[in-house]
């Protein structure tokens, strides 16, 4: 995607740089072999064919690692005072028990981690959940909705509480800054083709530039306008590239980057898990904060996973979850719903599990309720004492020959057929960004082509 | 000749990894030493926020229970003697036991009169004294882990070759000093957590 910009601004650059002192005309060569003059061959010798596919590939490289390093500086820019600003939290009130009683246990769980305290913030909304803000182990900020602070007991609010610590000294923050950045790179590529033609484009590609100006909250907010639908990401742009761009970055979200970084913010999880017990030597507290935040409605908003992995990403999502459930309990519209939608796939492309736009209303979703019973496992094996839960009865089993003879190829074909499938899919993905390159490089050719001949007329070569 | 040069290069080499390991060693050891030592300070922060606490704590019980002088006076005493013990250790630790647990036995007393219990200052400043001792707990634990990582980090090879010479002498722990919380928790080692099963609730 990235190189036929960076060819065209190579290009370009090439030819200003001419005016001052003759440079090598690559683009030059290959155009005029393209159009058919067999004097002066399109390569000269396979060096020239590797040196010039190695700029191509290493200067969209280099674009997309200078684009990853601007987005990390940018998500730095959107620390705890930012998230704070963007979540329209406040400070705990002086004289409420239940909001002290949170300041104390975040300060508390700061002192057993070793950790410098971190700011403390209560969001009025309907969340029973809470999330960890900000850039780094030292600097951060601990958010809950006030609803889970009248859910829980002292114990449990602890418990809660030493798990997002625990995630931040771990170093989760630092690490959610890297992945999230790097999964936002791709949303950044139909930003800057479209900058051309929009103005919020344009808007967010300088607030990026520039994150030191940009107003408190600022940062989340352009965070949310990356993913959604009808934001500049996508709005903007010629409709059939737009699709497709989309149609590539789920594939590869999907396929690639989802289940690998979900696979990681699980073992991340089950670390803060650990961590948190033995911060508190309570298993207990953090047990029943999970059982009680898997029960609560505002959880189906998303997974408490998320919340409590404490992820830029998903502050995102948290944010607007706010908002949405306000917004939908005054009215539902479905302008709404796909705005919602455009927050999941941000929040999906930072690895984190959230339930779609659809499971919305629904009370824990079935892939939140797993998630909730493995970390309660985890916590059963650290001493947790959970409450009985009636499960599934659990089915007798029998090996019959008949199992063997059928069963068991079946499950074998099928997983080769899975297999197959999934090999032709990255076949079909590979085609389809080859194709996709070489429709850039051609429009890039055509708006470069008469740029690139003027210049060079002007400058006499 | 050339053996003797590459024999007095391989020294050379070998001296500098040396040196480095020596260095990278020593700067380890004070990492965690100065982190031992941030937890030791921590706890007398603590210690200190409970010493400024109780001023208030004890204008309030007066004016609702007025005639409990004995527990009010005991801690009134306990503090002015936490404030005034001497520096060292041993006898600061015995003066804060005392006054935790005269502060222990005031609560209990207190108990017995709803109207105290019921008002929102009494009820925040218990909170305050509550979250204060879990905080010098939490920083006696965060001690005793940052003395844990410290002496096994001085205990391991190749540290303990050096450690003497460098002069990172091993860190103590803090002991319980209250004999209610000494008794062994009760563990049961029977094979249900083994198998991952639930344990049962107690």
């Amino acid at each position: 995607m990235i190189s036929p910009i960076a060819l065209g601004v190579g290009v370009i650059g090439l030819d200003l740089i001419n005016f001052v002192t003759p440079m090598p005309d690559p683009f030059g060569d290959a155009l005029r072999t393209v159009l058919g003059d067999t004097e002066d061959p399109w390569f000269d010798s396979w060096q020239e064919f590797v040196w010039i596919t190695s700029i191509l590939l290493g200067s969209g490289g280099v674009t997309a690692l200078w684009s990853w390093g601007l987005l990390r500086r940018f998500l730095r820019a959107g620390g705890k005072a930012d998230a704070i600003a963007f979540l329209d939290a406040r400070p705990p009130r002086q004289g409420d028990l239940v909001e002290t009683r949170f300041a104390h246990a975040v300060t508390e769980m700061a002192i057993a981690a070793g950790l410098r305290a971190p700011d403390v913030a209560i969001v009025d909304g309907p969340m029973v959940n809470a999330a960890v803000f900000g850039t780094s182990h030292q600097d951060f900020a601990v958010v809950a909705g006030r609803p889970m602070l009248d859910e829980l007991d002292r114990d449990q609010v602890q418990g809660a509480t030493a798990h997002l610590v625990a995630a931040a000294g771990n170093g989760d923050l630092e690490m959610a800054n890297i992945t999230t950045s790097a999964s936002l790179v791709s949303a950044l590529v139909p930003i800057i083709l479209g900058a051309p033609f929009d103005k919020r484009a344009r808007g967010l590609l300088w607030a990026m530039v520039r994150p030191s100006r940009i107003e408190p909250g600022g940062v989340h907010r352009v965070l949310y306008d990356l993913g959604d639908p009808d934001g500049p990401a996508t709005s903007s742009f010629p409709a059939v590239m737009g699709t497709l761009i989309n149609f590539m970055s789920q594939i590869v979200a999907i396929a690639v980057v989802r289940p690998w970084l979900g696979a990681f913010w699980q073992r991340r999880t089950a670390l803060a898990d650990a961590a948190a017990v033995q911060l508190t030597r309570n298993p207990n507290g953090l047990a029943g904060a999970l059982i009680t935040m898997s029960g609560a409605p505002a959880v189906g908003f998303a997974s408490p996973l998320a919340h409590l992995s404490a992820v830029v990403g998903e502050e995102v999502g948290q944010a607007r979850q706010q908002r949405q459930i306000q917004l939908l309990s005054e009215k539902a519209d479905d302008d709404f719903v796909t705005r919602a939608r455009g927050v999941a796939a941000v929040v999906s492309g930072s690895g984190q599990e959230t339930s779609s736009a659809d499971d919305w209303g629904e009370i824990a979703p079935p892939a939140v309720r797993q998630t909730i019973e493995k970390r309660l496992k985890l916590l059963a094996k650290l001493g947790a004492a959970l409450p009985a839960s009636p499960g599934k009865p659990t089915r007798p089993r029998s090996a019959s020959p008949l199992l063997l003879v059928v069963a068991y190829p079946a499950m074998f074909g099928l997983v080769a057929l899975i297999v197959l499938l999934l090999l032709g899919l990255a076949v079909m993905v590979v085609g389809v960004m080859v194709v996709l390159v070489e429709v850039g490089l051609l429009a890039a050719v055509a708006v470069i082509a008469p740029v690139h001949y003027l210049l060079r007329m002007l400058s006499g070569t | 000749m050339e053996t003797v040069r590459w024999i007095i290069v391989a020294a050379v080499v070998v001296a500098m990894l040396l040196v480095l390991l020596a260095i990278v060693t020593y700067n380890r050891l004070t990492r965690r030493r100065n982190e031992v030592r941030n937890a030791w300070s921590q706890i007398d922060v603590q210690l200190h926020r409970r010493h400024e606490l109780i001023p208030n704590l004890v204008a309030t019980v007066r004016g609702y229970a007025g005639h409990e002088r004995a527990a009010v006076a005991a801690v009134v005493r306990a503090r002015e003697r936490a404030l005034s013990s001497a520096t060292d250790v041993p006898s600061r630790a015995a003066a804060e036991n005392q006054l935790t647990s005269a502060l222990r036995s005031l609560f209990a007393v207190v108990e017995a009169y709803p109207d105290l219990k019921a008002t929102q200052n009494f009820a925040s400043l218990q909170e305050e004294v509550a979250s204060t001792e879990n905080r010098i707990a939490f920083a006696r634990q965060h001690y005793n882990d940052a003395t844990m990582e410290y002496n096994t980090a001085r205990d391991s090879l190749p540290a303990i070759l050096v450690a003497d010479a460098l002069g990172f002498g091993r860190a103590d722990h803090l002991l319980l000093d209250d004999p209610a919380a000494q008794e062994a928790p009760a563990i049961d080692f029977s094979d249900d957590m083994s198998r991952g099963d639930r344990p049962q609730l107690p």
